[in-house]
């Protein structure tokens, strides 16, 4: 029987029957895969404690035996990291989720994204161990995020004038989210149909933690009106991209609300 | 009849003519006894007004039961949580159903399950201890978390069910962190 092994993080989990699991990993080789756990809600030797979001496992999954278009079989799962830690936080767990759901809304089947896989474990394993702010984590995910999926925002000059950030008048600009760029004071003739304030010094930061080595980004300190900034920014421009409102956000807002 | 049984959970097309082709063949009397039970299911079946577990009265047997103690409340999901828990013979408090797990997945949220009612509960005064007992997996945990937050202000006792090592269970079996959580809850010397 032909298959393959890989390491992968859990993205979602579908119960099917009483029984049964569709599940969709995120593997650093094949990238996103959907495999089916045949009895794993009973099986305690081949599924142990493996099963559960963000975890990661090394998988091992057989090709569907007659359809060619069926589900892989997931026969085996070795638990590497559970990121424990994560799930005892409801707002951190919020947050993990909202980056599966961003993940797993993205990526198409098969497609192989390891800069993206890496980004995602960077991320969990920041959360879990507690090393940034999780809302700082946060940023730095999305922002990543769309640098690699190819909708990165041009934040660093005005789009009409080309005025660099530095050179642009006042304190705030105007971040349109149909271009993905910034617009100035002095250009606000310009429609913008879809867009919001910022502060100039959000953006620098958010092109620093963008562009600078992911290992020192713990150095960044964001403060808690940057913080607010960038994520209405953010959370409000990649589901504008990914063309659907994500669960997970609503939830995670709902949560963050006192 | 076919399509009306391959709607029910596990059930696909064929059990569901397998089912049909039964009840076409069985008494008239099995098959009136069978339509009477599914409609007073859907009529007396309602929630328990104080645990919300399911009832054929205003309350449930464990809420009516002057023998259970209403001062230690254990939390679960789902009503076969507290059946599981009522078979182990080890709980003599009452019960206080969820009805669901926060799920920012599936977008189930705080308002989408009881806690609120559960805040209120513990508002009474009445109270001792709440013991969490919904699941391991990362939705349970979450929501034993979301519990906690919401009821450190009144200065309860609050505990969370252990996990460990199953009855009987091979230890190269059991995954890391069940593992470390058996270890750290370890008893004895």
């Amino acid at each position: 029987m032909s298959g393959f092994s890989t390491e992968a993080i859990l993205l979602k989990k579908l119960e099917y029957g009483d029984h049964d699991l569709i599940l969709t990993f995120f593997t650093r080789s094949m990238g996103k895969i959907t495999a089916i756990a045949k009895n794993a809600k009973k099986s305690v030797k081949r599924f142990s404690g493996s099963l559960d979001l963000f975890s990661v496992n090394h998988i091992q999954c057989t090709y569907p035996k007659k359809k060619k278009d069926a589900l892989l079989v997931l026969s085996h799962a070795d638990l590497e990291s559970p990121f424990e830690k994560i799930r005892l936080d409801i707002l951190n767990t919020s947050y993990a989720c909202y980056w599966l759901e961003m993940v797993h809304s993205w990526l198409e089947e098969g497609k192989p994204q390891e800069p993206l896989y890496d980004l995602l474990l960077f991320a969990l394993d920041a959360l879990n161990s507690g090393s940034m702010p999780a809302p700082t984590i946060s940023i730095l995910f999305q922002i990543r995020f769309m640098s690699i999926s190819g909708f990165s925002p041009s934040i660093t000059e005005c789009a009409h004038c080309h005025t660099g950030l530095d050179e642009i008048q006042g304190q705030k600009v105007v971040f349109d989210f149909t271009e993905g760029t910034l617009v100035c004071p002095n250009c606000n003739h310009h429609p913008v149909k879809k867009g919001v304030t910022v502060s100039k010094g959000t953006l620098k930061q958010l092109f620093w933690i963008n562009t600078s080595d992911i290992h020192r980004a713990d150095r960044i300190r964001f403060s808690a009106y940057a913080v607010r900034e960038g994520e209405v920014l953010l959370e409000s421009f990649i589901p504008f991209h990914i063309g659907r409102d994500l669960k997970s956000l609503q939830f995670l807002k709902r949560i963050r609300t006192p | 009849m076919i399509d009306s049984f391959s709607k029910l959970p596990g059930i696909g097309r064929k059990t569901g003519e397998r089912l049909a082709l039964h009840l076409l063949h069985a008494s008239d009397k099995e098959a009136q006894t069978l339509s009477a039970d599914i409609l007073e299911l859907k009529r007396n079946v309602k929630l328990c007004s104080i645990c919300f577990a399911l009832t054929d009265n205003t309350l449930c047997k464990i809420c009516a039961d002057p023998t259970r103690d209403p001062a230690l409340v254990c939390v679960v999901e789902k009503p076969s949580d507290m059946a599981a828990i009522e078979k182990s013979l080890a709980f003599k408090g009452v019960y206080h159903v969820l009805g669901s797990t926060l799920s920012p997945m599936d977008g189930i949220g705080p308002d989408d399950i009881r806690v609120k009612e559960l805040v209120k509960k513990a508002r009474s005064g009445k109270i001792k201890e709440i013991i969490i007992a919904t699941g391991t997996d990362v939705e349970g945990e979450a929501t034993a978390s979301y519990i906690l937050d919401q009821l450190k202000p009144h200065n309860l006792c609050i505990t969370r069910i252990a996990s460990g090592i199953p009855m009987g269970g091979d230890l190269q079996y059991v995954d890391q962190l069940t593992m470390q959580k058996a270890l750290e809850k370890r008893y004895g010397c």
